[in-house]
C-alpha cells in the first residue's frame, strides 16, 4: 500500500511532463489536423537552453525556466512561419513529412554543433526528500508537479478568458467562418505554436533536473508517449492531453515499480492500440460524423 | 407491396427532429417528386434512404423476391448492392479521375474482376475489363459525354458533372435512383434538356427515380407523385394537380395563415 | 494473348534493359562490391516503397509501421534459413513471414480501417513498436537487442531485382484494375465510393495487406543479403524513411517511388563523406522538397508510355492521310 502511494506520487510527476508535451501535440492537432513530430524536439532544444543558461549564466530555476520557454516558443513559431505554413494549402501528408524533416533537422543540428554525448543537467536545486509518513516525496517531485499546474492553470486561463483563446477555439472549429468573423488565422496558429513549444520547453528543463540527464536523442521517446497521451484523452481536447499525460504517466510507473520494466513500453503502445480499438475518439472525444 | 416502404421514419439530431414519422412509398417504374422548403429534411431523408445516416425510429423495406428486406442498420454499401443509387447535392465526383473511370467505379461492384484475377490477369480479368469499358461507353453517350471519356472529372463543365454523376450512379444498375437537386446550377436549357434525359433512362432501364428539385416547373411537369416535406414531416402527397391544389401547400410555399 | 501489348512489351524492354545495363557494369567492375551493397538496398527500399504506396497511394490511408512488417519478414526468413540454409529455407521464409506479417495487418486493419482519419497511422505506429519489443523479448529464437547474426548469405542482387521486378508487376497489375479503382476510389471520396456499392474497409483492408505482405519480402531479402539483423534496424525511423521515399516520389505513383528510390539511395552514396553533416543535409532538402514540390517528383502520375504511343500513333494516322489526299 505504501509502495503504491510511493508510485502515485512517481506516476504523478511523470505523468506532468508527459502532460506538458501531450498539450502542444494536441493543441497544434485541434487546430490544424497536423501531428508535429518536431515536438518532442523542441522539449529536447528547450532542455539544452536550460543547461546553457544555468551552466553559463548561472540563473536559478525560475530564470533558467522563462529564458527556455521564451526560446523554445519563438523557435516553435519560427518552425511554424518557415516549414508548415508554405504547406497550408497542400496535403496534409507533405506538412507530416516537414515536421519529420524539422525534426531530423534539430536532432541533427543538435549532434553535429554540441555533440551527441550524455550530459549531466546542473543541479540548480538542493534534492532534498521530505518524508511524509511512511513515503517519500522529493523536493524536485513537489516542483515539478506546482509547476506544471501553475503552467496548466495559465494555458487555461488563455484559452477560456482571453481573446485569443476564443480566436483559437474558433479557429480550430472552423478555420474560414473564424477568418470571416475577422480572426486571422495565422496569428492563431502561430501564437498555437508559440504556447505549446513554451510549454515543451517547460518541460525540457524539469525533465533535465528531474533525470540529470540530456542528450539530443532525448526527445524521441517522449514525444511518442506523449502523442500516444493525446491520442488516450482524444486528440485535439485540451483537457483530454493533460488527462492522458497523467494515465500514461502513471501506467509507466506501475508497471516498472510492479513488472518487468522491458515490457513497460509495449504496454504503453498495447494501450494505444486498445483505445484506438474501443474508443478511437479517445477518453474525452466525441466522434463527429462528416456532412453529406 | 411497394417496391420500397418507408413507416413512422425519425432521425433526431440532438433534440431536433429532422425527420419525423415519415411514411413514403415507391412503386415500380415511376418518377416521384420531393419538394419543400429548405431545411425541410430532404437531404436527410435521401440520407437516411441511402444509410448514410442511421434512423432513430420507424422502417425502410425493400421489396425482395419473397420477403420484404429491412434496410434498417445496413450500411450505405450494402443498400447501394441492393439496387439504390444517388446523386449528391454537392457533386461528389472522384475529382482527379477520368470520366471514363468514374463510370467504371460504378460498374465496379456488379462486372468487378476479383483481386485474384487482376493480380495474375487470368482471361476473366481482360474479359471483365472489356465489358466494363463497353458497358461505361454505352452510358456516357447516352448522356453525350463519350468523346470526353478522357478528361479529368474536374475539368467538365458543372453541367457535365452533374450528368457524369448520374451516368456513375446509374453503371451501379439501380433499380431505385435518388437524385438530389440534379439541375442545381443549370441554365433553364440545360435543365430541360436534363428533365427530357431523366424520363428517357427512367423509360428505358425501368427505374424509379425520386427528384428533389426547387424548379417547380420541372416537378409539375414530369413527375407522377409528389412529396411535400416541410419540417422534417410529409405535408401532402398526390398528384400534381392534387398538390397545386392543396391549401398546406400553397400556405407553406406563399406563406399567410 | 491479351498481355502483350505493346504497353507491356515496352516496359518489358526497359526492364531487361536495365538488367543488362548493371550487369554490364558489375562485369566492368564500374559496380564494385561495396556499390552493389548499395544497389541492393535500393531494390529492397524499392520494394518497400511500392508497397507502402499500395497503401497510401491507391487507398488513401496512412501507415507509420511498414518497418514493423519487414521485421516480421526478416525474422521469419532469418530464423528459417539458420536451420535450413538453402533457398527452399529462404523461400519458406517468405512465405511464413508474409503469412504472419498478412495475419497482423488484418488483426490491425479490420478494426481501424472502419473509422475515417489518421488511425491506422497511429494504430500501425503503435504496432510496428509492439512488433520490435516483441521481437527484442523472444529469448533464444531472435536473440533479443543483440539480434541474429550468421544468417546464410542466400540473397544476390539478381533475387533483389527479380522480386522487385515481381513485386511491381502486382502492384501495378492492382492499380490498372477494377479491384484498383476501386480502392482509389476510396482515396478520392469514401462517401461517394459508399454509394456505388463498394465496400470501403474491404478495399482498404486489402491494400494494407498486401502492403504488409510486401514489406515482410523486403525484410526477407535484407536478412539473406546482409546476414544480420537486429531489431533496431527496424525502427520507426525506418518506417519514415520508407515513407519518405513514397512521398518525394509522388503519393500514388508506383514509376515514382521506383525513381525515388533510386535517386535518394545514390544520393546517400554522395553524402557519405559528408559524416554526420549528412543527415542535416538530408533533413534540409526534405523540407524544401516539400515546401517547393509538395507532390513529389511524379504527383499521382506515372511514367506513361503508353500514351507515348498513342500519340506517336495519332501523328502516323495523321500523315497516313494526309498523304491519301
Amino acid at each position: 500500500m505504501e509502495n503504491l502511494i510511493q508510485q502515485l506520487i512517481n506516476g504523478l510527476s511523470l505523468g506532468s511532463i508527459y502532460a506538458l508535451l501531450a498539450l502542444g501535440y494536441t493543441m497544434v492537432y485541434g487546430i490544424i489536423k497536423l501531428i508535429n513530430f518536431a515536438h518532442g524536439e523542441i522539449y529536447m532544444i528547450g532542455a539544452f537552453v536550460g543547461y546553457y543558461v544555468i551552466n553559463y549564466l548561472g540563473v536559478g530555476l525560475i530564470p533558467a525556466l522563462l529564458l527556455s520557454m521564451s526560446f523554445t516558443a519563438v523557435l516553435g513559431v519560427i518552425i511554424e512561419r518557415v516549414a508548415y505554413k508554405p504547406l497550408r494549402k497542400s496535403s496534409r501528408i507533405a506538412a507530416l513529412i516537414t515536421a519529420i524533416g524539422v525534426s531530423y533537422l534539430l536532432q541533427n543540428g543538435m549532434i553535429y554543433f554540441v555533440g551527441p554525448e550524455v550530459r549531466s543537467f546542473p543541479q540548480v536545486v538542493e534534492n532534498s526528500l521530505y518524508t511524509i509518513g511512511s513515503f517519500q516525496v522529493s523536493k524536485m517531485q513537489v516542483l515539478i508537479i506546482v509547476t506544471t499546474f501553475i503552467l496548466m492553470a495559465g494555458l487555461q486561463f488563455i484559452i477560456q478568458k482571453t481573446k485569443m483563446g476564443k480566436a483559437m477555439r474558433a479557429v480550430s472549429i472552423d478555420s474560414q467562418a473564424a477568418e470571416l468573423m475577422g480572426i486571422n488565422p495565422d496569428l492563431v496558429i502561430s501564437f498555437t505554436f508559440f504556447l505549446g513549444s513554451a510549454l515543451a520547453g517547460a518541460a525540457g528543463v524539469l525533465v533535465g533536473m528531474y533525470y540529470n540527464s540530456i542528450n539530443p536523442m532525448m526527445g524521441y521517446a517522449p514525444g511518442l508517449k506523449a502523442f500516444i497521451a493525446a491520442v488516450l484523452g482524444g486528440i485535439g481536447i485540451v483537457p483530454g492531453a493533460v488527462l492522458g499525460g497523467f494515465a500514461i504517466g502513471l501506467i509507466e510507473v506501475l508497471i516498472s515499480g510492479y513488472g518487468n520494466s522491458m515490457v513497460r513500453d509495449a504496454v504503453v503502445y498495447g494501450i494505444l492500440i486498445v483505445i484506438l480499438l474501443v474508443r478511437p475518439s479517445g477518453i474525452l472525444g466525441k466522434h463527429a460524423k462528416e456532412k453529406v | 407491396m411497394s417496391l420500397l416502404e418507408v413507416k413512422n421514419l425519425t432521425k433526431n439530431f440532438g433534440g431536433l427532429a429532422a425527420i419525423s414519422r415519415v411514411n413514403l412509398k415507391l412503386e415500380e417504374n415511376e418518377l416521384v417528386g420531393l419538394i419543400g422548403p429548405n431545411g425541410a429534411g430532404k437531404t436527410t431523408l435521401f440520407n437516411l434512404l441511402t444509410g448514410v445516416y442511421i434512423p432513430s425510429s420507424g422502417s425502410i423495406e425493400l421489396k425482395q423476391k419473397d420477403v420484404p428486406l429491412s434496410l434498417i442498420g445496413k450500411q450505405t454499401s450494402q443498400i447501394a448492392g441492393f439496387g439504390i443509387a444517388r446523386t449528391f447535392q454537392n457533386i461528389r465526383l472522384f475529382k482527379d479521375l477520368t470520366v471514363l473511370e468514374n463510370v467504371l467505379i460504378g460498374l465496379h461492384n456488379s462486372r468487378g474482376a476479383n483481386t485474384f484475377s487482376s493480380l495474375f490477369r487470368t482471361k476473366h480479368f481482360f474479359d471483365s475489363e472489356e465489358l466494363m469499358h463497353k458497358e461505361a461507353r454505352e452510358l456516357l453517350a447516352l448522356f453525350d459525354l463519350e468523346s470526353k471519356e478522357e478528361y479529368v472529372a474536374k475539368n467538365l463543365p458543372y453541367g457535365d458533372q452533374r450528368r457524369l454523376e448520374i451516368v456513375r450512379a446509374l453503371a451501379t444498375r439501380p433499380k431505385i435512383l435518388f437524385l438530389d437537386e440534379p439541375a442545381a446550377g443549370m441554365n433553364p436549357q440545360e435543365s430541360a434538356d436534363l428533365t427530357k434525359l431523366i424520363l428517357r433512362i427512367q423509360n428505358e432501364f425501368k427505374l424509379t427515380v425520386v427528384l428533389i428539385e426547387h424548379d417547380m416547373s420541372v416537378v409539375m411537369n414530369v413527375c407522377e407523385r409528389i412529396y411535400v416535406l416541410e419540417h422534417g414531416r410529409v405535408l401532402a402527397q398526390g398528384t400534381p394537380q392534387e398538390i397545386r391544389k392543396n391549401k398546406e401547400v400553397i400556405r407553406a410555399y406563399l406563406g399567410g395563415e | 494473348m491479351r498481355i502483350l501489348n505493346k504497353t507491356n512489351g515496352i516496359w518489358m524492354i526497359l526492364i531487361v534493359l536495365s538488367f543488362g545495363l548493371l550487369q554490364g557494369a558489375i562485369l566492368l567492375g564500374l559496380i564494385d562490391a561495396f556499390y552493389e551493397i548499395t544497389l541492393v538496398t535500393i531494390l529492397i527500399n524499392m520494394i518497400l516503397a511500392i508497397g507502402l504506396n499500395v497503401i497510401i497511394g491507391f487507398s488513401g490511408q496512412f501507415s507509420l509501421g511498414h518497418a514493423g512488417f519487414m521485421a516480421i519478414g526478416a525474422y521469419a526468413t532469418g530464423i528459417l534459413t539458420k536451420q535450413f540454409p538453402n533457398y527452399g529455407g529462404m523461400a519458406a521464409g517468405i512465405v511464413v513471414g508474409g503469412i504472419i506479417a498478412g495475419i497482423v495487418a488484418l488483426i490491425v486493419g479490420i478494426p481501424t480501417l472502419r473509422l475515417k482519419g489518421d488511425y491506422l497511422a497511429i494504430a500501425t505506429l503503435g504496432v510496428a513498436e509492439i512488433i520490435r519489443i516483441i521481437i527484442l523479448n523472444m529469448g533464444d529464437l531472435t536473440n533479443g537487442a543483440a539480434g541474429l547474426s550468421g544468417i546464410p548469405y542466400l540473397s544476390t542482387w539478381y533475387i533483389g531485382f527479380f522480386l522487385a521486378v515481381v513485386v511491381l508487376i502486382f502492384a501495378a497489375n492492382y492499380k490498372y484494375s477494377s479491384v484498383g479503382r476501386a480502392t482509389i476510389s476510396v482515396r478520392e471520396d469514401e462517401i461517394a465510393a459508399e454509394s456505388l456499392g463498394i465496400h470501403t474497409t474491404r478495399y482498404k483492408t486489402i491494400a494494407f495487406v498486401m502492403g504488409a505482405v510486401t514489406a515482410a519480402i523486403a525484410g526477407s531479402i535484407h536478412a539473406t543479403y546482409f546476414s544480420v539483423i537486429s531489431p533496431d534496424q527496424f525502427n520507426f525511423m525506418k518506417s519514415i524513411d520508407i515513407l519518405i521515399i513514397v512521398v518525394f516520389g509522388g503519393i500514388g505513383s508506383l514509376t515514382g517511388s521506383v525513381i525515388a528510390a533510386t535517386v535518394l539511395g545514390v544520393l546517400n552514396v554522395f553524402l557519405q563523406p559528408f559524416g554526420s553533416f549528412r543527415m542535416i543535409l538530408y533533413a534540409i532538402a526534405l523540407i524544401s522538397i516539400m515546401i517547393f514540390k509538395p507532390s513529389g517528383l511524379m504527383g499521382t502520375k506515372e511514367l506513361n508510355i503508353s500514351s507515348f504511343i498513342r500519340k506517336k500513333d495519332k501523328s502516323e494516322n495523321k500523315k497516313r492521310e494526309e498523304k491519301v489526299r
